[in-house]
């Protein structure tokens, strides 16, 4: 069972490190002014390249506050190193070369088409006076063939339901080239179908391109399903980390949602979570 | 759903080059529009007799032709420019500020700059100073410090720190707004004597233009206009979200202040020549928008030029429907902009329907 828990302490000698493949966070804290509770209270964990983590927890538990501090959107006072530096010491074009983000439930309300949006995942790559390049243009194509997208690349983003502008932003992530793609709560406006489909994508980006996706996830199934390592936060707390065989446990889930939970056994080998409370 | 704009099919540059020609056309148009009859082909020969190579070889040596150019020389070409620079100026910074904010409803003078402009005016009128300076007078003077001042305390308030949200600035700007109005209306209780003369140039009006007005004014319409483009790609970013374009490598502070810093000074600039004139800056972008889409690289430059457009015709007709007297051009951008902005409104509410 040991090796089945992340190593939450790094130790140091892990060649990944150097190429950017680790981020390693160590006692972050962060409470803002006015709160009386600190929203994260001294985690600490390590996450690897090429892995699919899932990050559980009640509402009010930390898990968006954690992931802006990971992308940088708030500031961590140096306990977050990615790769060998910490956050702060990245250069903004260089940092966006490495993680991207998908936002929570995304509202694009200006009159873009799809093409300009994925365009804009190359940002960081372009020069101030310069036309896309030959290099731009294939990654935008090739997003938007990943995520299905092509064939309405000059419809106005306005136009589009929720689960298309989903795939449209996924197709910006995935157009950035970066090696970590964060993903903000991806399904919690979505359907059945586009839910599987968009979770389908990042487990494809994750096993054929080697692309870490870290997300913020509500449904405890999906974070089985797909996600290899899992993350359960309570309180601004971890309260457990590692593979997802193990960890989430109807135990450990008990005590992050405070309820009871009920397993049933997949035919697949998965497992299947249900809560007792609302099964009569 | 939320209709989408008609998008043109044309090429941008097409579009630019048309755009161009029709700004030309309008002002040609301008020029022989007054008292003086001045007939079209008149018009073009003195406009390209003052381009650089171009005119070299046009002869305006001719006598009637002599009596004319005085007219549209001293008279009424500063007038034509002037009007052009401030649709330009606000018209691109209205651009800028709707990417900006997120908002579609703003516009320049929303950080304040109009209200701020418009004490420092009423002061300047109150003490009957007569400084003259860059080719502004003592109004003038007044109406920019005033401008750059309100901006400057509305960034002081909301602007600072990585918290602040941008809807912070949007409401701050609001609220001193309110508190500056309404001081310049307790001073005009006070001093009912100028209490028209400030009414007035709160219309906005281009009727005192002079050639010193044009260069002061095209200087900050170039830097400012050109810093602004310069940022166009950025907007982009922000204009889909603030989370958007700092996880693809925007600095938003840094971005936030030089649109904001740029935006103020074009506006400021404007005012200080022409008083306040509203709706251009907040319509212009919006048609622009609906023929080319929501691209800033686009959308700024399309906006200056029809901006320019605009505001030449609404002065053309403020300064000749009940010649020889004149309608403030503010009133004028307003009668057209006010039934456009409520067809707005009625149209972001159907799409939430």
């Amino acid at each position: 069972m040991d090796d089945c828990y992340l190593n939450m302490v790094f130790d140091g000698e892990n060649k990944l490190r150097e190429q950017g493949k680790t981020i390693c966070v160590k006692d972050l804290n962060w409470q803002p002014e006015k709160e009386r509770q600190p929203v994260l209270d001294g985690l600490e964990f390590t996450l690897e390249a090429g892995n699919f983590y899932g990050i559980l927890g009640a509402n009010g538990s930390g898990k968006t506050s954690l992931m802006r501090h990971l992308l940088r959107l708030y500031a961590s006072k140096n306990s977050i190193c990615l790769g060998e530096k910490p956050l702060e010491e990245w250069k903004q074009k260089a940092l966006a070369k490495m993680l991207s983000y998908v936002p929570q439930n995304t509202v694009i309300e200006v009159d873009f088409t799809v093409e300009e949006i994925v365009m804009m995942g190359r940002t960081p790559y372009r020069k101030r006076f310069e036309p896309e390049t030959e290099q731009d243009k294939q990654a935008v194509l090739k997003a938007m063939q990943w995520t299905n997208c092509e064939q309405f690349k000059d419809k106005s983003v306005t136009e589009l339901s929720g689960g298309e502008v989903q795939r449209v932003v996924a197709a910006r992530a995935i157009a950035q080239e970066t090696e970590w793609i964060f993903l903000d709560e991806p399904t919690s406006h979505l359907d059945l179908k586009h839910q599987i489909e968009l979770m389908d994508l990042m487990q494809r980006l994750c096993q054929e391109k080697g692309v870490t996706i870290v997300a913020v996830l509500h449904d405890v199934n999906l974070a089985l399903q797909y996600c290899t390592h899992l993350l359960l936060m309570k309180n601004g707390k971890l309260c457990a980390a590692g593979k997802s065989e193990c960890v989430g446990t109807k135990e450990e889930l008990a005590t992050i949602y405070e309820m009871e939970f009920e397993e049933l056994k997949l035919e697949n080998g998965g497992r299947y979570l249900i809560p007792v409370n609302f099964v009569k | 759903m939320k209709k989408a704009g008609y998008r043109s099919r044309w090429p941008f540059i097409t579009i630019l080059v048309i755009l161009f020609l029709l700004l030309f056309f309008v002002i040609v148009f301008a020029v022989c529009t007054g008292s003086a009859n001045i007939k079209a082909e008149e018009a073009i020969r003195l406009l390209l007799a003052k381009i650089p190579l171009l005119g070299q070889g046009i002869d305006c040596t001719e006598s009637i032709i002599n009596n004319h150019a005085l007219i549209v020389y001293q008279v009424r070409l500063p007038r034509i420019l002037l009007a052009m620079l401030v649709g330009m100026a606000l018209s691109i910074t209205g651009a800028a500020f709707q990417g900006l904010f997120r908002n579609p409803l703003a516009d320049p003078h929303i950080l304040g700059v109009s209200s701020g402009a418009a004490l420092g005016a009423t002061f300047a009128m109150l003490s009957g100073a007569g400084i003259q300076f860059l080719g502004l007078g003592a109004v003038g003077i007044a109406a920019f410090a005033g401008a750059l001042i309100t901006v400057f305390i509305v960034y002081q308030i909301a602007g600072i720190g990585a918290g602040r949200k941008t809807v912070h600035l949007l409401l701050t700007g609001t609220a001193i707004s309110s508190f500056l109005s309404a001081l310049m209306s307790l001073l005009m209780t006070r001093h009912q004597e100028t209490l028209e003369k400030v009414y007035l140039w709160t219309l906005g009006s281009f009727s005192s233009a002079t050639w010193d007005k044009v260069l002061f004014l095209i200087l900050f319409v170039m830097v400012g206009a050109l810093l602004l483009m310069l940022l166009s790609r950025e907007l982009n970013l922000l204009s889909v979200g603030e989370d958007t374009a700092g996880t693809l490598g925007v600095s938003i502070q840094r971005v936030r202040k030089l649109i904001i810093i740029s935006g103020s000074l074009l506006v400021a600039a404007s005012v200080a020549v022409s008083g306040v004139i509203g709706f251009v800056g907040l319509i212009v972008p919006h048609c622009v928008r609906l023929l080319f889409g929501s691209n800033h690289e686009r959308l700024m430059p399309a906006s200056m030029l029809v901006g320019a457009i605009f505001m030449i015709l609404c002065d053309t007709i403020a300064r000749t429907v009940t010649a020889p007297s004149e309608i403030p051009v503010g009133v004028v951008t307003s009668l057209f902009g006010a039934p456009y902005f409520i067809y707005l409104l009625y149209r972001e509410k159907a799409g939430q329907a």
